[in-house]
């Protein structure tokens, strides 16, 4: 279990998160939604240790770091590394030997070519599969449906249940609502780096409707289409 | 120990892979760096009593390359807390050690001191408060060589005008000489890196008009910055400004090359090829002129496939 008592976050004087208390059970996939700059990504890095921050951040782990994996919303690759070499760096990383990567190679990746000539989707497949084969408790998926091409997408919604079902801990953000809706156990909704509410699955058609509304309101009228 | 010895074989492998993909054998392009780098260290050393500072200026820059935020987030991401800590201390001394030698070899210990102070620390240091801070700069009317690459060269281009002070406070030409063409080769790092296709394509200009824009702006760009130096050792040292000028004049023929090179071979990196005709200038300065006419040639060609 991680829990977050509390927890700010500042970049000088511009302050990203404010007083979110949020909690993330084992085998239950949470999602975060907000607006672009709500602060998800950072509330993110913080959870995976990549930032300071001040408040409480406590789990069941002695590190939670070490048993995190984090797939960022554009995952960093050296610029003449393989993407078999990527699996090993980030398997041997944690302390693993090496694996069949062909047998693991799931999404079905050019793994001998350099990473820096994939596609968006291909990369960020990429960096699941490394995150997925390091056997992770807790698992953090920034936007893990963007760029990805349909099949996918339908994979990686099987991967969090299966990951679910094996009680491992899911956080997740993406614009996507149907794939949170297909996916999460419950919502948190940020805005402006503060928690406005946390919505179970039985409130999440009645979310979408209200994230809907908000959003909309005249703004498509005012661009005066014509 | 052993995923961080996996690290670092992995690391030289890319590094091998850069040398091939410049064209050269890994062999003989880690002998040139070697000699590349004793040869321009001997001749700063001898050039200048100041050399000490603009070499561990040059130090501490390619070490905090290392420090890039997005890589060390990956790194810190996938590696324990300590393996991590470990890793890049090592990383850190390992690319500072080159410079640490020549330091220690010209008996300047206390900025061999400083600048293993500075390694140390700068493996723990990843350039957070940067991404927040908008650093302002005179460059914005035309994006984004000048405007990106002042940015991430401010430090330099401030210790560049330190170094001009410094030469008039003590009456050494030379060092004022010096700082100017620091400026240069700065102004001419800022057209190593390519752009994506994309930033070429939005332009509705002919190949010919896109190059001479990019000229111009760096041709104006790089004399504002150049300017204050040429101001203050011209009234310093008056019976110098002949010299001044054509400094000046030699300086912005380099960074015309440096631009035309980078479109002549776009979108790969400038050949080896490319490097040893700058390189051949350098001895026999007449023929950039030669150089620049031949690099135009293959630029309009290559951006006549992206702007036609």
């Amino acid at each position: 279990m991680i829990d977050i008592h509390a927890l700010y976050k500042s970049y000088g004087k511009q302050t990203v998160l404010e007083d979110i208390h949020m909690s993330f059970m084992p085998g239950t996939v949470s999602g975060i939604v907000g607006k672009n700059g709500a602060g998800k990504t950072t509330l993110f890095k913080c959870i995976s240790g990549l930032e300071a921050y001040s408040g409480e951040l406590t789990s069941n782990y002695k590190s939670l770091k070490n048993h995190i994996g984090y797939l960022p919303t554009e995952p960093f690759f050296f610029a003449k590394i393989t993407g078999r070499e990527y699996l090993q760096l980030c398997l041997n990383a944690k302390g693993f030997s090496k694996t069949d990567f062909d047998l693991k190679n799931i999404f079905e990746l050019p793994l001998d070519l350099y990473s820096s000539t994939y596609s968006t989707g291909m990369k960020k497949k990429l960096a699941l599969t490394a995150i997925l084969i390091q056997q992770n408790q807790v698992f953090i998926l920034d936007e893990p449906f963007n760029g990805v091409d349909i099949q996918s997408n339908i994979l990686i919604n099987e991967i969090i249940h299966r990951l679910r079902s094996l009680g491992k801990t899911v956080i997740l953000s993406s614009h996507i609502f149907v794939s949170l809706r297909d996916t999460c156990d419950v919502i948190h909704v940020l805005d402006q780096g503060r928690l406005m509410k946390t919505v179970t699955r039985d409130g999440f058609d009645a979310l979408e409707h209200e994230m809907k509304d908000v959003m909309i309101e005249d703004r498509i009228d005012r661009l005066d289409l014509k | 120990m052993e995923n961080l010895l996996f690290y670092f074989e992995l690391q030289y492998k890319m590094f091998k892979r850069h040398l091939v993909d410049f064209g050269i054998h890994p062999v003989i392009g880690q002998a040139l760096i070697v000699l590349v780098f004793i040869g321009s260290s001997i001749k700063l050393f001898n050039y200048s009593n100041y050399a000490g500072y603009g070499f561990t200026l040059a130090g501490i820059f390619v070490v905090s390359l290392c420090s890039e935020p997005s890589r060390n987030a990956f790194l810190k991401s996938i590696y324990p807390v300590k393996n991590f800590m470990i890793l890049r201390l090592i990383e850190n001394v390992v690319i500072s050690s080159p410079f640490i030698l020549v330091l220690i070899c010209y008996q300047k210990y206390w900025l061999a001191l400083l600048m293993i102070l500075f390694a140390s620390l700068l493996s723990r240091y990843t350039a957070h408060l940067l991404m927040t801070f908008i650093i302002p700069t005179p460059f914005f009317k035309y994006p984004f060589e000048f405007t990106v690459g002042f940015r991430n060269t401010y430090l330099s281009i401030i210790f560049a005008y330190f170094l001009t002070c410094m030469s008039i406070r003590v009456g050494n030409f030379n060092l004022g000489a010096f700082s100017m063409v620091m400026i240069f080769l700065i102004c001419c790092s800022y057209y190593v890196q390519l752009e994506h296709e994309f930033y070429i394509w939005i332009h509705s200009a002919s190949p010919k008009l896109f190059l001479m824009q990019k000229l111009k702006i760096a041709i104006t760009y790089c004399t504002w910055l150049c300017l204050p130096i040429m101001l203050a050792l011209g009234i310093v040292f008056p019976i110098e400004l002949k010299t001044l000028l054509i400094a000046l004049l030699i300086g912005l023929l380099y960074l015309i090359a440096s631009v035309l090179s980078k479109y002549a071979s776009y979108p790969h990196n400038p050949t080896l090829a490319q490097m040893v005709l700058i390189a051949i200038t350098i001895l026999f300065p007449p023929l950039i002129i030669l150089v620049m006419i031949f690099f135009y040639f293959k630029s309009i060609h290559r951006l006549k496939q992206i702007l036609t």
